[in-house]
């Protein structure tokens, strides 16, 4: 039994084993956070040191971004689903989906290893010098954990890449695939040509750390900006890693509950398209204080407002699928629609942070984390919840108690907003981020955001409850729960070992009911 | 799986690691355009003759890689055997070089009061191309295992299919290709007329 899962090639088993790792990476991650939020209930220190408290919000960045957030949405549910989506029986290459699994359980578990032993001070980004001379905590062991896990990364994006090219079914053209397919292919480009550039930088921490063989070292005349340079070169591209395969979840949510095609298909597809593209010029808005020259700032500054174009375009397409849709409101679709309108919050504070002026009065405040919580939390996230209750039936077999699952996501929406809303204001009044103390007139916004971040604790640790017990106990899903379009809706639920008995021949586009051949609705 | 999604596969991996090096290559960039005399100088303690016959070496090992693809099961195992030699060649000449730096005081990160001998910007080119020659190096030693292997298939008479050996192929001469970019980026920068 526990063989069969280990040594399993079954992408949806693989699947299964992400989203066990992915979860307890989530609670690890979710923990730090709790703590940072309960010491930021009193102006003063009252639970951890600073030092610690620089140790939490680090592990809390590193755990989210790398081992969170990054394979959330692609490892769990691109590797269950894209198979399915194109009507294939696997991935191309299913040793190599095995062989990258273990590498990221590796890389996880080195960092973690680094985090247990006192954890890392330097924040998630690893500046030098600070992460390469004076840092007195285990920045190279877990700098080699987020390396190796990178190449799980790489061997996922190849994957992906190659499946979709050769594996689809007998008439599912590249106009047919469902948008989900068309993200994730965005998203492996992004992890293919990104992830390797953060190998290379992390390649340089680590021997300018351990052997003292620098390239950022100012005392030889390096350049530490040009460690930032390259770090932001992968990073940036990282958060439409994070939050591409989002979208794609969105527009099937979207699509399912108002039981109608995605209004412009095509321009989703070629938005996706071009936020991966222009994803990868965008980085040097991370560094508008860090005294590049004010010409690259003024491109950066131009090109990154340039991607919230295609980011809009999705949106409107979303809200054009609305108009008169047949709109019910089932949980997937609450989160969708929270998706819809926290991401585009966060969209709009990205404008504001990418405008030059402003982002010298925000930068490294409150704002900042508020903005990048909006999209990441209330978008990637609420995205991943999304999907966790659309294809809940589909994978286990089971239906999921659905008022409860409706609480649960309002609980999560209201939660997230009281918890990050207070947070723009703090960073409007100039609270500076990663300090433990502030300034005693801060501290109504900061208890208030306390407060919401029990309520978002409350959100994520229901859905555990309710869906393992469903998981058991929930009555049977048939094939097709939603009414849904969608090749995975054709087969039963959960799908055999090959995903489909019978072959599979697709006549129609992706939302049509009847686009699978001798299949009618 | 045929040959051409394996293949496909492949060059994907390949344009990675191609990312890969092209930061190692900003780097130098930027650094060689701040250190210009510097980089000059320093380039004077390569060993330009041990630098010349790796490139020949190598070059050679990628021809008896190419000439692997189409051959008989004899020949396969001959030229796959040769190429796997002189890679073995390669690593050991790279590694003798190393020693002669560390000899002479000037490699970084083991060499104690290398900052006497050579100044920052010198210090930085000894850096770099130490972090450039080892990843190549590093990269060297992945190909040589999966060689290894592809003998090993060969020896139990479990022949790997032309594609596998394609696909060796492949990333074989792009390790090659790497080095014939470090090459003159280290060592003939100092040669004089």
């Amino acid at each position: 039994m526990i063989k069969s899962w280990l040594l399993t090639r079954d992408h949806k088993k693989i699947a299964w084993l992400y989203l066990g790792t992915i979860t307890c990476f989530f609670a690890i991650g979710g923990l730090a956070a709790t703590l940072m939020r309960l010491e930021l209930l009193t102006p003063t220190e009252w639970l951890v040191t600073s030092d610690t408290y620089n140790r939490l919000f680090t592990l809390h960045g590193i755990i989210m971004v790398w081992f969170f957030l990054i394979p959330s949405i692609p490892n769990f549910f691109g590797n269950y689903l894209i198979p399915l989506m194109i009507g294939a029986d696997d991935v191309l290459f299913p040793r190599l989906n095995l062989i990258s699994w273990y590498v990221f359980v590796f890389g996880g578990a080195v960092t973690f290893y680094a985090l247990l032993r006192g954890g890392v001070d330097t924040g998630w980004t690893f500046y030098p010098p600070y992460s390469t001379h004076f840092s007195r905590s285990f920045v190279a062991l877990a700098a080699s954990g987020v390396l190796i896990s990178g190449f799980s990364s790489i061997f996922t994006g190849i994957n992906f890449i190659v499946t979709i090219h050769y594996k689809r079914a007998e008439g599912m053209t590249w106009g047919r695939l469902p948008l989900f397919v068309w993200t994730h292919y965005a998203t492996s480009l992004v992890m293919l040509l990104a992830t390797p550039i953060l190998a290379a930088v992390l390649v340089m921490i680590c021997t300018e750390r351990i052997f003292n063989i620098g390239f950022f070292d100012t005392t030889l005349g390096g350049d530490p900006i040009l460690f930032q340079h390259l770090f932001w070169f992968y990073s940036h591209p990282a958060v439409y890693i994070m939050i591409l395969p989002g979208m794609g979840v969105v527009s099937e949510i979207v699509a399912t509950f108002c039981r109608k095609p995605i209004f412009g298909y095509w321009f989703v597809v070629w938005s996706s398209l071009a936020i991966a593209l222009v994803g990868f010029l965008v980085w040097g808005h991370h560094m508008f204080v860090s005294g590049q020259s004010p010409y690259a700032s003024l491109i950066f500054s131009f090109l990154s407002m340039a991607v919230a174009v295609p980011s809009a375009i999705k949106v409107f397409n979303w809200l054009a699928t609305l108009y008169k849709g047949a709109i019910s409101f089932e949980a997937p679709m609450l989160y969708g629609l929270g998706f819809i309108g926290l991401f585009t919050i966060g969209g709009l504070t990205g404008v504001f942070v990418a405008a030059l002026g402003f982002d010298v009065h925000v930068h490294d405040t409150y704002f900042v984390v508020a903005h990048f919580h909006y999209i990441m939390v209330g978008g990637a996230v609420m995205a991943y919840m999304g999907a966790l209750h659309l294809w809940w039936p589909k994978m286990t077999g089971r239906m999921y108690p659905e008022n409860q699952a409706r609480l649960a996501a309002v609980v999560l929406f209201l939660g997230f907003n009281v918890t990050f809303f207070p947070q723009f204001i703090l960073g409007i009044l100039g609270n500076p981020r990663r300090y433990h103390t502030y300034p005693p007139e801060f501290a109504w916004l900061h208890q208030i955001s306390t407060l919401g971040a029990v309520l978002l604790a409350v959100g994520y640790i229901y859905p555990l409850y309710y869906l393992s017990r469903s998981f058991f106990k929930g009555e049977k899903a048939g094939k097709n729960p939603w009414q849904a379009g969608g090749l995975e809706w054709t087969t039963s639920s959960p799908p055999p070992e090959k995903n489909f008995e019978e072959p599979v021949e697709v006549v129609a586009g992706p939302y049509a009911l009847h686009a699978r051949k001798g299949i009618s609705p | 799986m045929t040959r051409k999604e394996a293949r496909f596969g492949m060059w994907l991996f390949l344009s990675s690691e191609l990312v890969f090096f092209s930061g190692f290559f900003l780097l130098y960039a930027v650094l060689r355009f701040r250190f210009m005399e510097d980089f000059q100088q320093a380039s004077k303690h390569m060993y330009v003759f041990l630098g010349f016959l790796n490139t020949v070496i190598l070059l050679t090992s990628s021809w008896l890689m190419a000439l692997a693809l189409h051959s008989t099961r004899r020949k396969k195992i001959f030229f796959l055997g040769g190429t796997f030699f002189l890679g073995l060649l390669f690593l050991g000449l790279k590694f003798y070089e190393y020693f002669l730096h560390a000899k002479e005081g000037i490699f970084p990160g083991f060499s104690v009061g290398i900052s006497e001998k050579l100044n920052s910007g010198q210090e930085l080119f000894m850096n770099l191309y130490v972090l450039g020659t080892g990843l190549h190096a590093l990269h060297m030693i992945f190909g040589l295992i999966a060689l290894a292997s592809l003998l090993t298939l060969f020896y139990f008479h479990r022949d790997p299919t032309p594609d596998a050996l394609e696909r060796m192929g492949l990333y074989w001469h792009f390790v090659d290709l790497v080095w014939l970019f470090l090459f003159p980026l280290f060592y003939l920068l100092g040669v004089s007329k």
